[in-house]
């Protein structure tokens, strides 16, 4: 009895002690939720995004969906109980996290969809982001001209179903469709893990077939893959490319180990996202598609 | 004659399951028993192999670890932490990740013995603990740009077998040394089996069990260790979910979840299962989707030979 009351005081101080008691009115809230702080440029995502709201003066209430929509929609449910001005929303699942949109438009509060998209998109406010289909068609294409439209591919994917692996496959398979003389002879997904990267690519060397180029959907994943590449001495023979332009894919792009990233301008889309969320919240007018484009990081620009 | 089959296939059957997945994938693919693949294959079981003989002496006492996936990578991100090229020797990180994969386990087993609180609920806690507490010390970040030294301990060879590959071979040793040949050994078992009857018959049971739990932690630690230096990055979102490849394998390998009853070598096929099948199916280029469900129903195929009695 005695412990079980201790106990129950001292979650209730942890609770009163994480609370924030900065109540004023008078600052715009925004409420936003994140796909998965797990990830290193979601991440990124989200210090662009505290440092605007840092510049604007604006209150903002942060919490991550830990990689489940079913978490996001809860999350989106409590920022109505704090009487939020504006939802953000960097959904998980492009149908499972769609309700939150659903909701925010029952509440009339304005919502912001960034990065990745839902299928309703259409219903929010705005949306800032990349179009993942871009980056695709850019590594693939990339890999076309380096091996002159013919050659062995191996496709490490994100997770299935995630809308970056899908929209990503979309642009790289529109890419190889055109170049008859391009196979994918491995595809398998890597679920944006560098370990699985990595297997992956020791048990495919290990079949023996010729190959000439792996397309990773992401850089952790092109990282494991070189790795194993480079272990089995066939680093000359071939090209590993990523997407996401993280500081260790700069860093192999610079010593020539990846051939080239992708660069998704994480910061660019946290800061506008914000940004736009706040004209919605004093109501002036927003486009609605702010694509922001993707580039491609060869050993020639990777310093600028 | 037939009790004598019977019992010959209680006793092998795991063995013998083991060698029939193999004769499959060398028929089906032409790569599968070359030497570097073999070696793949042990590189690749060794992360979950090392998870999996801690995890055998935690099951072998009736209990269970769920942590140990967490556990693997806050060592990993603290042993990387202290692993940038020109700080420290290649010790210091290597003590870094093995003290703080046996404290984790030290205070999983000070809780589950002296508090007498359920081992699922215990170890469930310090999964989300330590999982936090390693994005808690990198802000959710990966710890990268790693020293050649300590990259080496997942990279390199020693008489052509890769260095995880021998740390596990050294880990299987100890551990079957432990379990079969010294009183702890005994008092582990006795423990697992009866844990009144071994009290009465003057076994300090909770210094059998904290001992029992940190091990499994250490040996997760370790594990992370070589998994950060084989990936030449500490993330603190790795090993999720090995867990219950460490499980997996226990189980395979005959050890029962009730405890008392358990082999390291039982483990050890069990984890060259599933080690096996994730190299041979990628070998074969099968889609992802259905991966997952030729792994579940080997794994229960596998275990239905094994119990077939």
């Amino acid at each position: 009895m005695k412990t079980s009351i201790s106990t129950i005081l001292i979650c209730t101080l942890i609770l009163i002690s994480c609370h924030n008691t900065n109540s004023k009115k008078t600052r715009i809230t925004i409420g936003i939720t994140y796909q998965n702080l797990q990830n290193e440029f979601v991440i990124n995502i989200q210090d662009a995004v505290r440092n605007k709201a840092k510049e604007l003066n604006v209150k903002l209430i942060e919490v991550d969906g830990q990689g489940k929509a079913e978490n996001q929609i809860s999350q989106v449910e409590n920022f109505l109980a704090l009487d939020v001005d504006a939802i953000i929303l960097n959904p998980f699942d492009q149908y499972g996290s769609a309700p939150v949109v659903s909701i925010a438009n029952r509440e009339k509060k304005p919502i912001v969809v960034i990065n990745a998209v839902v299928v309703n998109l259409d219903k929010a406010d705005a949306y800032v982001g990349s179009n993942d289909q871009e980056a695709g068609r850019i590594a693939a294409t990339y890999i076309a001209k380096l091996l002159n439209g013919k050659g062995n591919i191996a496709l490490i994917r994100g997770p299935n179903g995630h809308s970056a692996e899908i929209q990503r496959t979309e642009g790289i398979m529109e890419v190889l469709n055109t170049h008859p003389d391009m196979k994918i002879i491995f595809d398998q997904s890597g679920n944006w893990d560098r370990t699985q990267g990595l297997e992956l690519m020791e048990n495919w060397l290990s079949t023996g077939k010729p190959l000439q180029a792996v397309i990773a959907q992401n850089d952790e994943m092109a990282l494991g893959a070189q790795k194993a590449i480079e272990a089995s001495g066939r680093q000359k023979d071939i090209l590993v490319i990523g997407i996401d332009a993280i500081p260790d894919a700069l860093r192999a792009v610079k010593e020539g180990k990846l051939c080239a990233t992708v660069f998704q301008d994480a910061r660019g889309q946290g800061a506008l996202a914000l940004e736009l969320a706040v004209k919605l919240c004093e109501g002036k007018p927003v486009e609605h598609t702010n694509y922001i484009p993707f580039q491609l990081i060869t050993k020639e620009n990777v310093g600028k | 004659m037939r009790n004598q089959a019977f019992q010959f296939l209680s006793r092998y059957g795991i063995l013998i399951a083991f060698m029939m997945l193999i004769i499959v994938m060398s028929v089906l693919s032409p790569a599968f028993l070359k030497f570097t693949n073999v070696m793949n294959i042990l590189r690749q079981t060794s992360i979950n192999g090392i998870v999996a003989v801690g995890m055998t002496f935690v099951i072998i006492l009736a209990g269970i670890d769920l942590s140990v996936g967490s556990v693997l990578a806050l060592a990993a991100v603290v042993a990387a932490s202290f692993a940038h090229p020109g700080e420290y020797p290649v010790f210091v990180p290597i003590l870094a990740g093995l003290f703080t994969g046996s404290l984790c386990g030290f205070i999983n087993g000070l809780i589950i013995a002296k508090r007498r609180i359920a081992p699922f609920i215990v170890t469930l806690g310090m999964m989300t603990i330590a999982r936090g507490a390693a994005l808690v010390y990198t802000n959710g970040r990966p710890v990268i740009e790693l020293s050649d030294s300590y990259n080496k301990i997942g990279g390199k060879y020693v008489l052509s077998i890769p260095i995880p590959v021998i740390i596990f071979i050294i880990v299987v040793f100890i551990g079957s040394f432990l379990l079969s040949k010294t009183v702890f050994g005994r008092h582990v078992y006795a423990t697992g089996g009866n844990k009144t009857a071994a009290e009465l018959s003057g076994i300090i049971t909770s210094r059998v069990i904290i001992l029992g739990y940190s091990i499994a932690g250490f040996l997760a630690g370790l594990a992370g260790i070589v998994l950060s230096s084989r990936v030449m990055s500490g993330s603190p979102s790795t090993g999720q979910g090995y867990e219950l490849d460490a499980i997996a394998a226990v189980v395979i390998g005959g050890t029962r979840l009730t405890g008392g009853v358990g082999t390291i070598f039982g483990t050890i096929i069990g984890a060259l299962i599933i080690g096996v099948m994730n190299n041979g199916l990628d070998l074969l280029n099968v889609s992802s989707y259905l991966q997952q469900i030729v792994k579940g129903l080997i794994i229960l195929l596998a275990v239905m030979i094994d119990r077939k009695k």
